[in-house]
């Protein structure tokens, strides 16, 4: 008995017919995708070259993104390796897989990159028109990270850098650009735009470049063609991929220049997202800009994180010793919130007594809180009520001492 | 009164003297030294001289040298025999000389790494004041955060984990364990008795994926095996590995004075060969102790039964006024912590009694105790000495109990201890290159790295052997599309994940699962291959399961789901199989006379027609029904034995009942033949045919129940002369009159001569 008929009875199936070896077909659809082929050390490589000058295509203006001072890759990457990077040494990088699963034996089967240059977009498709042509790929690939600042990518730091570098160690070949700094704009995207319902890169692209790409082949269905191509030898299959690839790339570029825009024209963001934004500089210790910015912000009060963005900014200032700014806060949040939370009172009381040294005016404030916790305990006896009176009978009883023991002093 | 005394006192007790078929003494032995190696490292060497290690046991120092001269090593350590120490030293010496160097431990299961993982860190503790820089070693398991993992892959020196985590978690993420693979200097496998059967064989190929990796990162680690002793450890440990190994086992560690006793719990049934529960033996056994404060370990074959035997002996202290916490249940099913705080207390000697399972058998650490009672043959004699090496201090003297069930095996091991304390006839076999097996490792060994186009998968560190189906195998898959050739390799090219969909451990690629509906919240209870289900589960059947019953209310064969519901019933069903064998392929064949052996490719039709409805107790049949479902086909390995035509003319025996004798002798050898393969009853199934196909002779067959075989059926054609020989012992040495469960099976299923008949048939196999 062969194998496979073997193979059959032990699993209970009808074997399948032998199928005649197959010559191995000659590619077709080279030129028609326009790859190029490429001599190097480790044999052919197959390259897809385009270029995208200002206003072709680009749903953004390329100026914005050129112009942004290296400042911002810091603000936006939260990460202060991200410092001083020049937008034309961003190497920009995305790759279409084997597959989802991750381990030893999935393949990136094409690396797209993108640069920006004055007048254009460069945009190069590294393409694996075999899976024993990993050699060639990479150590190509490994010289156009030379004289690179940054990598930017769409959740390359999890995904796409370890799947390269995991090639690389199956093929051997070292590759230190990989640990250039990088700025994954999945997870600035994930920070500044607070609420998206998903983060794949069709909805941020629509929301933050208002795009909707028409005719994008869906994800799932790539690696298949993928196979199906190399078994055939007809590549001409794999044209959206490459088109796919190159809109992902183009549209990284527009995402990180708008991004970069949230640290200027934050008039009109709501609330959680201005918090987001205040909280990336709070992290980067921008202290100044963090207040620059949190001030103008406290205008939307019933809107939702408002309170969040309250308590943050507060906390900031008291950290840094400005406790009239920050009790200036506090007296907003009593006024401004719409329901009953006993922080500010008791922030506030805290501020009297211990740093304005007035006890009248913080048993003024207690008893501000008691009567509006009272309403709110009438409304809904919440167990939170209960542990908030007691700390404030608690407090209370401690400054009504205080207040006794100084009488009895004057 | 102490453990002397009780065993002066137990050898007047006439009582107990009636039960009891054998006291053995097994005489004191001192230790054999020898000084540490001179290469080995010496700030290893000052370390354990500090900490009252000065010189080491002979088996150790002799697995040690072979280490040291880069030989792979097998060691066949019993229980307290100091076998860490015999992997630990080698491997704190290489990273002591090199700093880069690196071991993989693997541990069948994770209970058990954690004690050897505590051993370790102990010494590395102590290793500490002589060196300048940490030797890291890290359990890498389930259970391990993402967040340490990084950590563990890059620094760790010693990375603890399991052949299921190994298989799923590491090789296919190999790339992220570079440092690990280019520096693995030596392989751990502790406790490789249990890598048998189906599981040995999948794992031998994890290690073969193992290799191939080692090799593609330039390291070239050595093996160091332990194993309890069976017949062939050293060929066992080659056939896993796949490299030759040295032998070490001339044990030197000290061994008190023991007494072993076969305790068989008298017949209450002589004609259906039943004895007095074998539970409520150890029970009244273990009181002997327990009431004089001696500690205890009384081991159970299941989960259920350490909870009977726990409520026994919980009763028993209350009667004789003492806490009843004295005594705990040990099993898998407990919490980690609970475990942990048990360990403690058996060490400690807080703790007097300790009914387990076989959980304890293997090296956890709970210090030596006094007595071991084993309530029925733990299944093989490699774990029998096991659990009896629980007992056992190095001054005083201890006792081990064996107390025999009913069962075939048992009843065998109690009449011929020389099973036991001679030579073990228990051999470890493995099939790796069982197709289906083999055909899952290959596709995960190609998705790990691809294969060239010369490549033998499996071979030898030097090259030689290696599956030589490899290419067509790989010509398969290629057909199949998950692999694909490309100009120098072949390559994995599919989306899937391929060492997710298969598990070391579990047999059948399908099983039917059993559901139960007694109460609107359906819940699933258990599983069962789908060969045995059309048996077990089919409609009406009453379906056992622990101690209950359930009435089979409908057996969904397309859906593989049988509905179930609690019963309580004074009867059981025995399903009617109809079987068929075809043989597809002669892989050996000899002719003893005219007489023919062999063993091959086979294929088996199995289809449940009818089954009857069987009192308890007295074994009327009340009722029967028929049973409708689809046959279902077997193709796998089978050994047989054929007779010429008029062999029962020879025999003496009539003609009309020579089929008889036929199954009877079959059911003796189903009962035995697992004491010499090492496996589970249920792993093989005897099939007597008065005109087997092929040849038209009437014929035994041994068939494996795992499609493809592992390697059963070939053991058992070089060795069934022996099976036969012992087969007639049991037969001979049962007290029954025609016949019972014991033996050749009751007189109502072979006939009143089947008894007799099957000594015939047996001799008639050895006669030559």
């Amino acid at each position: 008995m062969s194998i496979r008929e073997k193979l059959a009875a032990l699993q209970r199936t009808t074997p399948t017919a032998p199928s005649p070896p197959q010559e191995r077909a000659p590619l077709r659809g080279l030129e028609e995708i326009g790859l190029e082929c490429t001599e190097t050390l480790h044999g052919p490589l197959w390259i897809r070259h385009k270029r995208f000058t200002a206003g072709q295509i680009l749903p953004y203006r390329l100026e914005d993104f050129l112009q942004l001072e290296p400042r911002q890759f810091l603000l936006i990457g939260k990460n202060h390796a991200l410092q001083g990077v020049h937008p034309g040494k961003l190497l920009f990088i995305d790759t279409e897989t084997t597959g989802l699963a991750g381990g030893a034996g999935t393949y990136a089967f094409l690396v797209g990159i993108a640069v920006c240059s004055e007048e254009a977009v460069e945009v190069r498709q590294y393409f694996l028109v075999d899976l024993d042509a990993e050699k060639a790929l990479y150590s190509s690939l490994a010289s156009e990270f030379g004289g690179r600042e940054a990598i930017a990518s769409y959740n390359g730091k999890s995904y796409d850098l370890p799947l390269i570098r995991s090639r690389c160690v199956m093929n051997r070949i070292n590759f230190d650009g990989l640990d250039l700094p990088h700025l994954d704009l999945l997870h600035a995207v994930r920070r500044l735009y607070k609420g998206f319902a998903s983060y794949t890169l069709g909805e941020v692209e629509g929301r933050l470049l208002h795009i909707r790409r028409e005719e994008d082949i869906p994800g799932a269905l790539i690696p298949g063609l993928y196979f199906e191509a190399v078994r055939s030898g007809d590549l001409t299959t794999l044209k959206p991929v490459f088109q796919h690839n190159v809109m992902d790339l183009l549209s990284l570029i527009g995402i990180t220049a708008a991004a970069a825009g949230r640290f200027d024209a934050h008039e009109g963001l709501p609330a959680r997202d201005l918090l987001a934004v205040i909280r990336t500089l709070t992290d980067l210790q921008f202290y100044g800009d963090a207040e620059r910015i949190g001030c103008t912000a406290l205008c939307t009060p019933a809107e939702e994180g408002w309170t969040s963005l309250a308590r943050h900014r507060a906390g900031l200032h008291k950290r840094r010793g400005g406790y009239t700014e920050a009790a200036e806060i506090w007296k907003e949040w009593i006024e401004q919130a719409p329901d009953f939370s006993f922080e500010p009172y008791e922030e506030l009381a805290k501020y009297h007594e211990h740093r304005a040294g007035d006890i009248a005016a913080a048993l003024d404030i207690l008893a501000r809180a008691e009567g509006r916790l009272e309403i709110a305990r009438a409304l809904h006896d919440h167990y939170v009520y209960r542990e908030w009176e007691a700390s404030l009978r608690h407090r209370k009883e401690r400054l009504l001492r205080k207040q006794q023991l100084q009488r009895r002093e004057a | 009164m102490n453990l002397d005394q009780i065993i002066d006192v137990l050898r007047r007790d006439e009582e107990f003297l009636r039960n009891v078929t054998l006291w053995k003494e097994i005489e004191p032995q001192p230790a054999r030294f020898l000084p540490f190696p001179e290469a080995l490292d010496p700030r290893l060497i000052s370390t354990l001289q500090k900490h009252g290690i000065s010189r080491l046991y002979t088996h150790q120092a002799e697995a040690i040298r072979h280490l040291l001269r880069g030989e792979n090593t097998v060691v066949v350590t019993p229980t307290a025999s100091g076998k860490t120490l015999c992997y630990n030293i080698p491997v704190l010496d290489a990273v002591l000389k090199t700093r880069e160097a690196r071991a993989l431990y693997l541990f069948p299961t994770k209970a058990l790494s954690q004690d050897q993982v505590a051993e370790l860190h102990a010494l590395i503790a102590l290793l500490g004041a002589e060196i300048d820089f940490d030797i890291r070693s890290y359990t890498f398991d389930g259970d391990t955060p993402v967040t340490a993992r990084k950590a563990i892959r890059t620094s760790g020196h010693i990375v603890v984990t399991n052949p299921d985590m190994l298989h799923t978690g590491i090789l296919p993420h190999h790339t992220l364990w570079v440092k690990l693979f280019e520096n693995l200097r030596y392989i751990v496998i502790d406790e490789i008795h249990n890598y048998r059967g189906v599981f040995g064989s999948h794992f031998a190929n994890v290690l073969r994926r193992l290799k191939r990796i080692c090799a593609f990162y330039g390291s070239q680690p050595r093996f160091i095996c332990c194993s309890a002793t069976i017949a062939n450890p050293g060929d066992f440990a080659r056939y896993l590995t796949g490299e030759p190994l040295c032998l070490v086992d001339d044990n030197g560690a000290p061994r008190g004075r023991k007494h072993f006793i076969f305790y068989n719990p008298p017949l209450v049934n002589r004609e259906l060969g039943i004895r007095r529960s074998c539970v409520l033996e150890a029970q009244k056994v273990a009181g002997k102790f327990l009431g004089h404060d001696v500690q205890t370990i009384v081991f159970a074959r299941s989960r259920m039964r350490v909870e009977i035997l726990l409520t026994y002996l919980k009763e028993f202290m209350r009667r004789i006024k003492k806490p009843e916490h004295l005594v705990r249940g040990y099993r898998g099913g407990y919490l980690p912590l609970e475990r942990r705080e048990i360990e403690h207390g058996l060490r400690s000697g807080e703790i007097l009694g300790v009914v387990s399972t076989n959980a304890l058998e293997l090296g956890i650490d709970i210090g030596q105790l006094q007595v071991c009672i084993m309530a029925g043959y733990p299944g093989t004699i490699a774990s029998a000495w096991q659990q009896a090496g629980r007992a056992g201090r190095r001054s005083e003297a201890a006792l081990a109990v064996l107390v025999a069930s009913s069962s075939p095996l048992d009843q065998f091991i109690i009449h011929h201890p020389d099973y036991l304390f001679q030579q073990s006839p228990e051999a470890g076999i493995i099939n790796p290159d069982n197709l289906i097996v083999l055909l899952s490792h290959i596709k995960c060994a190609a998705f790990e790295l691809p294969f060239a186009f010369d490549e033998r998968f499996g071979s030898r560190w030097d090259g030689g052997e290696g599956v030589d189906s490899t290419q067509e195998i790989l010509a398969y898959l290629e057909e199949n599309r998950v692999v694909h050739k490309a100009a120098e390799r072949w390559h994995w090219m599919a989306e899937v994940y391929p060492a997710e969909a298969i598990s070391l451990r579990s047999a059948a690629e399908e099983n039917v699962v059993i559901i139960d509906k007694t109460t609107p919240q359906e819940r699933v209870i258990g599983e069962i291959d789908l060969f045995a289900a059309p048996l077990m589960v089919h409609d009406e059947a009453i379906y056992m399961h622990g101690s209950r019953q359930y009435h089979v209310d409908k057996l969904d064969w397309e859906r593989r789901k049988a509905y179930v519901r609690e019963v309580a019933v004074d009867h059981y069903t025995d399903a009617q199989l109809k079987s068929d064998l075809r043989v597809m392929d002669i892989l050996e064949e000899k002719s003893i006379g005219s007489h023919l052996a062999g063993y091959g490719e086979v294929s088996v039709t199995s289809v449940a027609t009818m089954y009857k409805k069987i009192k308890f107790g007295t074994h009327e049949n009340i009722g029967w029904g028929k049973i409708n479902l689809p046959e279902s086909t077997m193709h796998t390995m089978a050994f047989w034995y054929a007779f010429p035509e008029t062999i029962h003319e020879e025999l003496g025996i009539p003609q009309q009942e020579f089929s008889d004798g036929l199954k009877a002798a079959a059911n003796v050898l189903g009962h035995i033949a697992p004491l010499f393969i090492m496996s589970d009853p249920g792993d093989i199934s005897v099939l007597p045919m008065m005109r087997a196909t092929l040849w038209h002779k009437p014929s035994l067959f041994i068939w494996e129940r795992y499609p493809g075989g592992v390697g059963h059926s070939a053991k058992l054609f070089q060795i069934y002369e022996e099976v036969a020989r012992a087969g007639l012992e049991l037969v001979q040495g049962c007290g029954c009159q025609n016949g019972c469960p014991s033996c050749s099976g009751p007189a109502l299923e072979v006939g009143e001569s089947g008894k007799l008949h099957a000594v015939k048939v047996l001799q008639a196999m050895i006669a030559w």
